[in-house]
């Protein structure tokens, strides 16, 4: 069956300019610059959000921590900043912590809560009280009532050592007996003319008188080894003499100092229980602040102004202060942002120093991390930093299910750190975590994470846009306007605020929407604020926001003019005049980065007979995504239930993106693929000066697709490259009207009428301005009118039917196999 | 070995033991570290404990108050011979330390007659004693009333700050003390050696420093009982320009005219 020679129906006008884009009217903003606009909250629109922060920020029970999610640039952390700030404000302020030493178990430092503001004035007063002991005891230890008692000591060490081997060495004197001194130690010998007696001598001494002198010298050296033999006992007693003298010189002065502390802080019972321990400590250890009056000598400064504290040798009585809180600041609770969540910076970490070539450490060591500061507030933490730290989300974690600050570094959780290290004791945790992350990494938690969901129980999901209404757009406007004086930028016309919001609106791909991306926003504003500067301006007109816009897109469109030269130039084959049958310029778009565009693609369909085969090159070939793939089989089987539905099916038809050599995916060409396939089985052109892109259902339904501004627009530049005929224009889906907001020089063409944007709601409709001819509905007969494009279709698929049929009734199922022969 | 300098303090150790000699040796290093002093040392072998060793049954009691049988004369001459290499060593530490020579020499005979005569030629003899507590003692610094030399006393004092310890003066005035003239707890005043010599004994000292010149010891008698009764190493100055003996057994490596052997071992 042929077309009767019929004349086409014009190409529709498509819509109207003004329903191409929807621009905001800087009238309606209720201002002339934005100077003259109050600050704002910043937030709009995100109601959801801020619901959830706020109860997660006030709720008292443990585990309500939160994760925000959304886009870049909607404002979270902003709002996350704002809310945290308010909640804080109400809550009290936190205690200090600081690790001391453990007198007892140095290697496990004790914590100790102390009220706000006491952590630095405790240290102030150990290091004070170091440097005046320093000063005071060597001083006591030269006085004269020191000396006095030492001296008394001495001498009755002298008179209970000396005294006895002073009389036995008189009483062998008296008795003719040599006190010998030999290497190995005393020896006596009876004494001879004044010298001790020789052997032969005494070998020559009758038995009676060798015995007596035996007996003599036996009875000496008993006498000898009982003094000798208390010597030990004697020099106890005189260390434990001098030792008790030097602590009670020493109690006094520490007692004295340490008195003055405890008064400072009398209400710290932590602190009182300390410095019971720190005075013992002194005063048992008396002798450092001797050594270290030896080594005051050394340096530079006078005695009464050196920094004893600064000695390692005090570090035992130091204050490590892991927090500190101003008692005067107005702030409450804290707030802290870790922008480098690692273990070490969250948890704290143990620094080791190195000393004669081994590392060593202790408590002075310990740095605090971000959960101490945090402790008593909240903590704000990016969710891909913290799950990109090794053993960060672990260690998190763990502190959050325990309440308590474990400091535990990495080395040692991989057993890599053979150094000696601490146990500091676990300080208490009451943090509320709030992570910021996209919703992507919020669903991998939740899914993946059986402990993320425990944690974490409350979601707050941002918004990416806002209704458009008058009263939006204001508040929109004042959003805007109140980023811009945050980032020091000049004010802003009505115009400019409006020209800001139609690339809001064109950011959202929606006239009926906001975008809520202020990030992106704010952007252009400082641009356009840049190329004010550059033209001496003092205010920001519309023109430097769309010089700004123009920009930022020219920047981004290297990629974009080389495939469009490559088009223009027929390297690309893309028509843009003329008919062609089985062929039809689809859309699609190419992303790169954060920038899109659109690009044309010619799509061919090919028909001949077969067994009801509906062959997708992009598929064959592992180009096409699933939803590619999934919008084939939907035209296919539209095909199917649309025409000849009681003959077999018996095409075999191909289609094909002619020259694409990437992946393509989506479903948005499946209504230009079926058009081509429509005309290659009626044999009627299509008109090569027009784009189709949509989606389309089994039952000929034309449906929405994304990216439709850009698509357009990519049409039209390569139409005007080529030169508009005024034939142009691009069939979009009746459901994007809604979504249209096309650049200018779109809106300009539409308007003279030399391109046009036509919404379509059906197949028929669609091959009906592609191809000038009516689709043809069925009629009572349930035949397709005649002359129309689905009788034409619908001919050819029957005429491929009996074909089959003829090859069947010859043997042969397969008329594949038929042809080929 | 090379010659520095040619006039530095010249300062000799002798012991009859290494024990003793390590207790002289630990005051030489501070005062050779000071004057940058030469050092020389001389072991004497004691024939009279070499003879009381032959005598049957003879015992030692040890520090601790233990007993034990006396070595035999061979057994003490090896542990004389170890001794000796022992002293050598610590000598040349202790030389090494200045940059300064060294000498030694081992011998034979009575300690305080061969250090005395050894010491011709030298400025100060120290003679080495072991300590009979580990409580360190005083620095003492036993003198005639007005005649002390300079150098004995700024050792004393160097001594007395190296070593954190206190320092007493035993005086011998021989009743000739000034009237008006006044005592504290760190001078004490005596009308005789014997009397000076009755208090050391009951004095726990470190070491004790006197003046061969200028007395109260002047003899080798005095010295020996000086020795007996401090239970320390004496350091006498003033050994060079007293006429002890003839025949110098260690040769002091810049003695005033001419250099001696340095005998290095």
């Amino acid at each position: 069956m042929a077309l009767k020679s019929t004349a086409k129906m014009d190409i529709p006008a498509g819509l109207p300019s003004s329903r191409l884009r929807i621009e905001c009217d800087p009238k309606s903003l209720g201002f002339k610059t934005t100077a003259s606009l109050k600050s704002t909250s910043g937030l709009i629109g995100q109601d959801r959000a801020i619901g959830a922060i706020k109860l997660s920020a006030e709720i008292s029970h443990k585990e309500f921590n939160l994760y925000v999610l959304g886009r870049e640039g909607t404002g979270r952390h902003t709002a996350v900043k704002r809310l945290l700030l308010e909640a804080a404000a109400a809550r009290p302020m936190p205690c200090d912590w600081v690790y001391v030493n453990n007198f007892d178990t140095p290697h496990k430092p004790n914590a100790m809560r102390l009220a706000p503001g006491s952590a630095t004035a405790l240290k102030s007063a150990m290091q004070q009280l170091v440097d005046d002991l320093a000063v005071e005891i060597p001083a006591l230890f030269e006085s004269e009532d020191y000396q006095t008692q030492r001296r008394a000591i001495e001498e009755e060490f002298g008179q209970k050592h000396e005294k006895p081997i002073a009389e036995f060495a008189d009483q062998a004197k008296v008795e003719n007996v040599a006190l010998l001194r030999t290497p190995m130690g005393f020896m006596l010998a009876a004494i001879e003319d004044g010298k001790p007696i020789k052997p032969e001598v005494y070998e020559a001494l009758t038995p009676e008188q060798r015995g007596e002198v035996d007996a003599k010298i036996e009875r000496l050296q008993e006498h000898l080894a009982g003094v000798l033999k208390q010597g030990p006992q004697l020099e106890k007693e005189h260390r434990q003499k001098v030792e008790t003298l030097h602590a009670s010189m020493a109690e006094h002065a520490v007692s004295l100092r340490i008195h003055e502390v405890e008064n400072e802080f009398s209400k710290e019972p932590w602190i009182v229980g300390y410095l019971k321990n720190v005075r013992t400590d002194m005063m048992s250890n008396a002798e450092l602040f001797l050594l270290s009056k030896d080594r005051a000598k050394d340096g530079p400064f006078p005695e009464v102004i050196r920094k004893y504290h600064l000695d390692p040798h005090f570090d035992r009585y130091a204050v490590n202060v892991m927090v500190s809180h101003d008692a005067d600041d107005t702030a409450a609770a804290p707030i802290i942002t870790e922008d480098l969540p690692s273990l070490g910076q969250l948890t704290g970490r143990i620094e080791h120093i190195s000393e004669m070539g081994t590392l060593a450490t202790n408590f002075t060591l310990i740095k605090p991390g971000a959960l101490h500061r945090a402790n008593g507030g909240y903590l704000v933490l990016d969710a891909q930093r913290l799950l990109s730290e090794p053993y960060a989300w672990e260690a998190l974690k763990r502190c959050l299910q325990s309440q308590s600050i474990a400091i535990t570094s990495l080395a040692e959780r991989l057993s890599l750190s053979p150094t000696t290290t601490l146990e500091p004791d676990p300080i208490p945790l009451d943090v509320r975590v709030v992570l910021i992350g996209n919703g992507r990494l919020h669903m991998l938690l939740q899914n993946f994470d059986p402990e993320f969901g425990q944690l974490f129980k409350v979601q707050a999901d941002f918004e990416d846009d806002l209704t458009r209404n008058a009263k939006s757009i204001r508040a929109l406007a004042r959003v805007v306007a109140d980023y811009a004086d945050q980032e020091g930028l000049r004010p802003m016309t009505a115009g400019a605020v409006a020209a800001l919001l139609d690339q809001a609106v064109r950011m959202a791909d929606d006239n009926k929407k906001l975008s809520l991306e202020i990030g992106a926003l704010t952007d252009v504003m400082c641009e356009a604020d840049f190329y004010a500067v550059q033209q001496k301006r003092d205010i920001i007109s519309d023109s430097h926001i769309s010089q700004a816009i123009m920009q930022a897109e020219y920047r981004a469109s290297r990629i974009k003019e080389r495939m469009q030269e490559a088009v223009v130039r027929k390297t690309i084959l893309i028509d843009t005049s003329g008919t062609r049958v089985g062929q039809v310029n689809g859309l699609s778009i190419v992303g790169i980065g954060n920038h899109h565009f659109g690009r044309s693609s010619r799509i061919t369909a090919t028909v001949r007979l077969g067994a009801g085969k509906l062959i997708d090159i992009e598929r064959e070939v592992e180009l096409g995504g699933p939803l590619h793939s999934k919008g084939v089989l939907i035209l296919s089987s539209y095909l199917a239930s649309h025409y000849a539905v009681d003959v077999p099916m018996s095409l075999h038809a191909s289609l094909v993106f002619e020259q694409s050599y990437g992946g393509v995916d989506g479903d948005s060409a499946s209504s230009a693929e079926l058009y081509a396939l429509l005309s290659a089985l009626s044999g009627v052109p299509i008109r090569q000066g027009l784009a189709v892109t949509g989606s389309v259902n089994q039952n000929g339904e034309v449906q929405a697709i994304g990216g439709v501004n850009e698509k357009i627009e990519g049409f039209f530049d390569l139409c005007v490259a080529r030169g508009l005929t005024g034939e142009q224009g691009v069939l979009i889906p009746a459901s994007n009207i809604d979504h249209l907001m096309l650049r200018l020089e779109v809106v300009e063409a539409a308007k003279t009428g030399a391109f046009r944007v036509i919404p379509i709601k059906t197949i028929d409709q669609g091959v009906e301005v592609l191809t000038g001819q009516k689709a043809g509905h069925r009629e009572r007969n349930g035949q397709y009118s005649d002359d129309s494009i689905n009788a034409l279709v619908e001919a050819r698929l029957r005429a491929f039917a009996n074909t089959r049929r003829k090859y069947t009734s010859q043997g042969d199922t397969n008329p594949d196999r038929k042809s080929r022969r | 070995m090379t010659q520095k300098e040619n006039r530095r303090p010249r300062i000799l150790v002798g012991a009859s033991s290494f024990a003793d000699a390590a207790t002289a040796l630990r005051l030489v290093d501070k005062l050779a570290t000071i004057f940058r002093s030469v050092c020389g040392g001389v072991l004497v072998e004691e024939e009279s404990i070499l003879a009381i060793c032959q005598i049957q049954d003879k015992r030692i009691i040890l520090m601790n108050g233990a007993t034990m049988k006396a070595p035999s004369r061979s057994q003490v001459r090896t542990q004389l011979n170890a001794d000796a290499r022992a002293f050598r060593q610590s000598l040349a530490r202790t030389a090494k330390a200045t940059g300064a020579d060294w000498a030694f020499s081992q011998e034979a005979g009575d300690l305080i007659n061969i250090a005395l005569r050894a010491a011709t030629g030298w400025d100060i003899l120290v003679i080495g004693s072991r300590y009979l507590n580990a409580i360190k003692g005083k620095i003492v610094l036993l003198e005639m009333l007005d005649a002390v030399g300079e150098e004995m006393r700024d050792a004393a004092e160097l001594l007395a700050r190296q070593f954190s310890a206190d320092q007493v003066v035993f005086s011998v005035d021989q009743g000739k003390r000034r009237e008006g003239s006044t005592l504290s707890s760190a001078n004490f005043s005596f009308a005789s050696l014997d009397e000076a010599l009755r208090a050391l004994a009951q004095t726990n000292a470190q070491a004790v420093l006197v003046d061969y010149s200028r007395g109260p010891v002047r003899t080798a008698e005095d010295i020996s009982r000086l020795l007996e009764v401090s239970h320390s190493p004496v350091i006498i100055f003033g050994i060079s320009g007293a006429n002890v003996a003839a025949g110098n057994t260690v040769p002091s490596p810049y003695a005033s005219d001419a250099r001696g052997q340095i005998r290095e071992n």
